[in-house]
């Protein structure tokens, strides 16, 4: 017998799960990648992920309400300012006279 | 217009925040809603509002499903070469010319090639992006043009 609170509750654990994970090689990335403009790129891209899924399994585990929606509205700001702040950092940096790292340099 | 559009959308924003249908909290959130998008039309979208037609906010709908599907793409992206002992990146800064018209366009595009697997946006002079890609194999995805034309069919149609 499958309930569907079971069901809404493997949804949950399986999205929390992704988020984790990708928080978890964001936060490699962080300390693994070589230099500056490859380590935004782990901070953006898998923390825009990892907030954007765990903030849709709290929506879904609090169900049909306001507060979900709220939650939805928080991983669209995610999505919109992680970026833009990854950019921010990125064009301080370039214009700042930061030089990439590149593979023939080592 | 541009007064309008935005009250509507920051009242659509109050309803959500407040959760509520008092008459008392309907009654402040539309006043706030619209002396916020008189304000905002005025000075923050003096020149150039990044105000949408029907036809290009339904485009813009459509847009959202791709978005989140690259983005997904992209951090698995960089979960396979962080988590790689060898760690196979070959890093590269590229500029891109593009024809945007509007700052709308411009802003969404650095975004979403942030968000595109493999790039990020690092600088935007004008028309031409910089931009960071961890291989060649990225940036080529984004010199072939056809995120830009998907862009120009949302904001500039």
């Amino acid at each position: 017998m499958i309930s569907y609170e079971g069901i809404i509750n493997a949804i949950v654990v399986v999205l929390v799960g992704f988020g984790a994970f990708f928080f978890l090689v964001g936060t490699i990335g962080l300390v693994r990648l070589p230099d500056f403009y490859s380590r935004t790129h782990a901070a953006t891209k898998c923390d825009t992920l990892g907030a954007g899924s765990i903030l849709l399994a709290l929506a879904v585990f609090n169900g049909l309400e306001p507060s979900s929606v709220k939650m939805i509205a928080l991983a669209a700001l995610v999505l919109l300012s992680s970026p833009t702040s990854g950019h921010a950092l990125a064009r301080a940096a370039h214009r700042t006279g930061l030089d990439y790292w590149r593979l023939d340099k080592e | 217009m541009k007064a309008a559009q935005a009250s509507v959308v920051l009242f659509a924003f109050w309803l959500v925040l407040s959760g509520s249908l008092n008459l008392i909290d309907l009654a402040f959130g539309l006043i706030l809603s619209v002396l916020f998008g008189v304000w905002a039309a005025k000075t923050l979208w003096a020149e150039d509002a990044p105000v949408l037609t029907a036809r290009q906010a339904g485009q813009f709908v459509l847009y959202i499903p791709h978005l989140l599907k690259n983005m997904v793409v992209s951090a698995l992206q960089v979960a396979e070469v962080v988590l790689d002992p060898r760690m196979p990146i070959d890093p590269i800064i590229v500029g891109h010319r593009t024809p945007f018209k509007r700052e709308v366009t411009r802003v969404a595009y650095a975004n979403s090639i942030t968000l595109t697997p493999g790039t990020l946006t690092v600088d935007v002079e004008n028309n031409t992006f910089y931009i960071h890609g961890l291989a060649e194999s990225f940036t080529d995805e984004i010199a072939s043009g056809e995120l830009e034309q998907r862009l120009m069919r949302v904001f500039e149609e």
